[in-house]
Order: C-alpha cells, then sequence, then structure tokens
C-alpha cells in the first residue's frame, strides 16, 4: 500500500490508499514510529482512499497514537469511508479512533 | 504422430520468448520442419537461416578444424560440434545437432529476454518428440 | 495424537499427500534454468512408490520406489551422479532408461526432512550423458538446501495448525440441557480465531452453567496463535471463580503485557449460559458479532467495550438476556462479517438459512464457515452455535468440527 506524506510544520498528514491490512499496515506503523521519533508527533491519517482495513490496520493506527501520545503528541484519524467506519464501530475502536469527517476538523486545538 | 512441424509450434509455445523453431538437414539445407510468429520470418528468410546453420556446423573451416584436431588426438576425423548458442542484436539461436540423427539440426531463435537455461532445456527436450519422427521417416 | 514421523519413508508419504505443488515447483525451475536440463524433478521416496511433486518435462504422479534411481539418492548424503544411466549396473534396466525418455544423464541432491533423514530428492536428467564439475554439484546442493528449508519452515507451520486444532474442544461439555457446535478455519495454518466452551459452578452455588468463547486476536498465522493460545488459557484460568465481567477484567490485567509487548489486541466475547433457565450472561470486549436468532429475528448482544490489549483500560460489567428454547446463539469471527460487506442488513439477509429448527448446530456452524470460505473469505473465519434443548430431547448433544 503506498502512502503519501505531507508535512505541514505543526503536524504531518499521512494518507494510504487502497487496502490497510495485514501487508500494508507494518510500513506504516514503521514510518509512525520514525516520525514519532524524530519528534513530529502529532499526525493525522487521513483515510480518504481506503477501501478496507482490518483489524492489522486497526492495530498500526492503535500502535501509532499510543506512540504517538506518549511523546506528548496525538493521532487522529479523517475521512474514513463505510466500511473503515463500519470496522470501528463494531470493535468500539471509534472511543479511541474518533472518526473525524476531514481533516481539518481533525486538527483542533493544534 | 503429428508432424515436425506441429512439434516445432508446440516448443515455441513453451518456451517464453521464443520467436521460431525450425529442424534442418545438414546435408542439404533443407528446412524438415518449421514454425514461427514472426511476419517477415519468410520462407526464403528461414532457408537462408537453414543454410547457414549449415554453413556454421558443416563449413568448410569448421570441418577443418574438427580434422585437426581429431589427428592431434590420433582419433579418426569426426564432426565434433554438438550444440551452438548464437547471441545477436535482438536474438538468441539455440542450435543443436540431434544425438541420434547428426544429419539434423534444430535450432530454436528467441529474443534476448529468453533465459539462457531455459532455452537449452527446451532445446535439449525436443529431442524427445522430434526423433521418433526422423526415425520414422528414415524407414 | 500428533507424533512426528518416525523415518525418512514415512515422512516422504506424509509430505507427498499435504505438498501443495506449486511451492516446490519453483525449484524444479530453478534447477532446470541453472543446468539446462531437459528434466527437472522434486521425488519423495516413500516405502513402496516414489513421488513426483513437481516436475518438468516429466510426469507428476507416483511410480514403484524399484523403478525410480532417486531411491539410491536418498542413501547418500551427497549428491549421486550418474553420467550414463545405461552405464550403470544399479540403473541401466530401469523402464525410464530402456524406454521413454530414454534418460542418459542423473543427477540429485538428497533432501532431509523434519525426521533428520532423507525424504526425498531435487534431481535433473539429460538424454545424453554430461559430468557436471564440482562447481554444478556444490549448486545443486545448494538447491538442495534452500529446498530443504522451505520443507521445514513448511512442516512446522502444519503442525502447529494441527496443535492448535486440537486444542479446540471437541467432545460436549458435561451439562444438560444444551447442544453446541464449533468451527475454525484458519486463513493459513494456525490462526488468530478460536472458540472455547467449558462448564463452569456458578459463583451463587445456583448450579452448572456453559461458558461459551470467542475470541479473535489482530492478524493471522502463528503469531496471532501463539497469542490466542495464551488469551484462552489465561480465561479459562479466571473464569473459575467469578462472574463474566470480572474474568474478562481479570484476563485483561493478566494478559495486558504480553499484548502490548506484541503490539496486539484481541476481541472477546464470553457468554455464561444456564441451559435450565436460559439466562445468559456476557461480556463484549470490542468483539460485536454475536447474536441471539430466531424466526422472528434476531438481536445482538453487545456491548461498548473495547478489545484486550488497548491504550485505555475497560471495566467490564456484564449483561444479561435470556436464550428462549426456539432460540439460537449465534457468535462469528469478523471473517464472517467482512464476506458479508461488513454489513448487519446483509447478515440479516441471510439468517432464515440457518434459522431452521430441523437443522443441528453442526449443520449450522457447517453452513456459516462454508459459505464464508466460498465467498473467498480471506480472514480466518470462526462460528460458534448454542442451542438449548428440551428435557425432551436428547440429554446434551454436544458437537464439535476441529476441521483445518
Amino acid at each position: 500500500m503506498d502512502f503519501e506524506e505531507v508535512d505541514k510544520g505543526t503536524h504531518v498528514v499521512l494518507a494510504p490508499e487502497g487496502k490497510f491490512n495485514l501487508v500494508a499496515a507494518p510500513p506504516l506503523k514503521a514510518r509512525i514510529d520514525d516520525l514519532v521519533a524524530a519528534g513530529k508527533a502529532r499526525l493525522v491519517v487521513d483515510l480518504h482512499a481506503v477501501d478496507f482495513i482490518d483489524s492489522s490496520g486497526l492495530g498500526a493506527l492503535i500502535g501509532g497514537l499510543k506512540s504517538a501520545r506518549q511523546q506528548g503528541g496525538d493521532l487522529r484519524i479523517a475521512a474514513a469511508g463505510t466500511q473503515v467506519r463500519a470496522v470501528l464501530k463494531l470493535t468500539n475502536l471509534d472511543r479511541i479512533l474518533t472518526p473525524y469527517d476531514t481533516v481539518e476538523e481533525a486538527l483542533h486545538g493544534w | 504422430m503429428s508432424s515436425l512441424d506441429d512439434v516445432m509450434a508446440s516448443i515455441i509455445g513453451e518456451v517464453d520468448g521464443a520467436l521460431g523453431c525450425a529442424v534442418a538437414d545438414l546435408r542439404t539445407g533443407a528446412l524438415l520442419g518449421v514454425a514461427h510468429r514472426v511476419s517477415y520470418f519468410t520462407q526464403e528468410y528461414l532457408e537462408a537461416v537453414a543454410a547457414a546453420a549449415v554453413e556454421m556446423f558443416r563449413g568448410q573451416t569448421v570441418r577443418h578444424v574438427e580434422d585437426l584436431i581429431s589427428a592431434k588426438r590420433g582419433r579418426p576425423s569426426e564432426r565434433l560440434i554438438e550444440e551452438m548458442q548464437m547471441t545477436t542484436r535482438h536474438t538468441i539461436h539455440f542450435m543443436m545437432v540431434l544425438p541420434n540423427h547428426p544429419e539434423a539440426v534444430v535450432v530454436l531463435i528467441t529474443n534476448r529476454e529468453t533465459s539462457l537455461g531455459m532455452g537449452w532445456a527446451a532445446t535439449r527436450r525436443s529431442v524427445l518428440d522430434i526423433e521418433p519422427i526422423l526415425d520414422s521417416l528414415a524407414d | 495424537m500428533v507424533m512426528p514421523p518416525s523415518t525418512g519413508r514415512q515422512e516422504a508419504e506424509a509430505v507427498a499427500h499435504t505438498a501443495s505443488a506449486e511451492r516446490y515447483d519453483r525449484f524444479v525451475r530453478l534447477a532446470q534454468a541453472i543446468f539446462g536440463a531437459p528434466i527437472a524433478a522434486l521425488n519423495l521416496v516413500g516405502n513402496d512408490q516414489q513421488f513426483t511433486v513437481a516436475s518438468i518435462g516429466f510426469p507428476k504422479g507416483e511410480m514403484p520406489v524399484e523403478d525410480s534411481v532417486c531411491r539410491a539418492t536418498v542413501q547418500q548424503d551427497e549428491v549421486l551422479e550418474v553420467r550414463d544411466l545405461r552405464e550403470d549396473e544399479r540403473f541401466a534396466t530401469l523402464p525410464s532408461v530402456t524406454g521413454s525418455p530414454r534418460v542418459r544423464f542423473y543427477a540429485g541432491t538428497p533432501v532431509r526432512g523434519q525426521s533428520g533423514q532423507n525424504i526425498g530428492s531435487l534431481c535433473i536428467l539429460d538424454l545424453v550423458p554430461r559430468t557436471l564439475g564440482r562447481q554444478q554439484r556444490e549448486m545443486l546442493a545448494d538447491l538442495g538446501a534452500l529446498l530443504e528449508r522451505e520443507l521445514a519452515v513448511q512442516e512446522e507451520m502444519d503442525l502447529a495448525g494441527q496443535v492448535q486444532q486440537l486444542m479446540l474442544p471437541t467432545s460436549a461439555p458435561d451439562i444438560d440441557g444444551v447442544e453446541i457446535a464449533g468451527r475454525v478455519q484458519p486463513a493459513r495454518e494456525a490462526g488468530g480465531d478460536y472458540y472455547d466452551w467449558f462448564v463452569v459452578n456458578d459463583p451463587d452455588g445456583a448450579g452448572k452453567q456453559l461458558q461459551v468463547v470467542l475470541g479473535d486476536v489482530m492478524g493471522k498465522g502463528l503469531a496471532a496463535s501463539l497469542i490466542a493460545s495464551e488469551v484462552r488459557a489465561v480465561l479459562r484460568g479466571h473464569s473459575r471463580y467469578t462472574d463474566v465481567g470480572d474474568a474478562v477484567a481479570r484476563a485483561s490485567t493478566t494478559t495486558r503485557h504480553d499484548l502490548e509487548a506484541n503490539n496486539r489486541f484481541s476481541t472477546l466475547w464470553v457468554g455464561r449460559l444456564d441451559p435450565l433457565t436460559g439466562a445468559l450472561d456476557y461480556v463484549d470486549a470490542g468483539h460485536g458479532l454475536a447474536i441471539i436468532a430466531s424466526q422472528r429475528g434476531y438481536r445482538r448482544l453487545c456491548q461498548d467495550y473495547l478489545p484486550l490489549g488497548m491504550p485505555i483500560e475497560d471495566s467490564w460489567a456484564m449483561a444479561s438476556d435470556v436464550l428462549g428454547e426456539d432460540e439460537l446463539l449465534v457468535v462469528v469471527s469478523d471473517g464472517v462479517f467482512d464476506v458479508l460487506d461488513d454489513s448487519f442488513d446483509e447478515a440479516e439477509a441471510r439468517l432464515p438459512a440457518i434459522v431452521d429448527p430441523g437443522l443441528s448446530c453442526r449443520q449450522i456452524v457447517d453452513r456459516i464457515v462454508e459459505f464464508a470460505v466460498s465467498h473467498e473469505a480471506t480472514d480466518d473465519v470462526t462460528a460458534l452455535v448454542v442451542r438449548r434443548t428440551t428435557r425432551s430431547d436428547a440429554a446434551s448433544s454436544g458437537s464439535a468440527s476441529a476441521t483445518a
């Protein structure tokens, strides 16, 4: 899975594309870890181009959120599609990963 | 039993990058069987290729080398060349004398992307299908 | 019981019957390309038969072991090379030498299996006499070593899958008044889905209850299955002495460290049923896929709790419902839900096919799993179905299928 990355100074936006699954999750998680280690702990993951997410994708987002918060930042998600929202709701992970409609809304407070 | 043309066609069907395949008579240059995928491989062109193969395997200068080396080894003169591979700008030629029919040579022509090992494997395996037909032609 | 094979011949036969050819085709193709050999094959040597499991230029299948050359190869530890089979009295009269395809040259490298003995050979053959030099013999041996590694990994995985399946409950629980069935179809040899059932004594002393569990560890394959085994065992341990809410809370605390260290989480659905009254206490830790269904419709047994292994700690309190005598408790993993496009409407449309009182729990479970598999589920697929049996039915008829 490819992902775009845009550093906006105050935060970084990552935009993965396609299936966010067992194969795609590790490289994205690794990139998040690298960004957090480099001091960039305010992250938004724009999910508009993700058509499918499974438990591994969720794990990568949760793991990334943990790393970011440990460094005083946060990881927020935006523009999740139908399947992604359904899975977040099913697992109740929308309690931790609030599905913001847009990247702008996800930036509140930053 | 299928004809040699059918056997040639099946060989180019199984080799990735194959362009053409032929069996030629090393005594006369005659094409005994042929199949190809290239529109400009006309009959005239293929006969020229067969004639070139005859030259390469049985040309005067080549025979002379074989005679000399046989003599140095204290052996009667014999044809020693079994296989030849030729790489050109756009193609690879795998050429092999049929082990049990030394009067015939099989030539497989491929593009430059074909694996050398796979090209040789297919050329060498073609013996299984070609020799029975040559056996029956000789009867 | 799962036992490792005791001899090379037995192991060869076992591998020959489970080997998926595509995996070994690549070695044969590489051998052919490296050596320009018209014939290349991977042969496994059993007691009576030689099994050609991958080959080019030679038919796959079986032949009597007396007719094979590889039977000699497996008896040594280095490459067996024969320049001209016709001139070697061991092989000169073999059918493939005297008849089609009249092979002359052979070189094979023995392949060792998990049993520590040679189980077969990766070999190349030619139609004219030939010799390999030292370097080519080494390359053939190198290919053989790579193949051995591949075989070892595959055998380990198959074994892990068998172990996991054998750990699933297979016999009816020791409790009257209930029929239960479950099945897991992992996406790979082993996986993160599991189900469990066992009898607990009600801590309030009201008698025996049946605890049923469906867990789904994030990910697939061996790593997920190891975590699943731990969660299952820990939950079993904690379930003896407390109610389901407390059992899940304690299991979460106990497994937290290992889940976090592995960056994994596990959803869990745990129910405790009193077959006599139908009272059902349950906890849903981020699973969401448990329903009570009947011909009247369905209702979900879900809560807002997070899965185990999350950065936020929940305090799980159980909820309660009642399983009526004509109702089914159906719990599935998300592998099934994915096939339904993660839609409850889609799932509801399929319910009539399973709420048929004429179907046994076993049949319902099979229908669900086979439906998911036939619709190309890519994840592990699990289904668990429970029904109360009336006193006039046969007493507890539990059944389970632990099939892969």
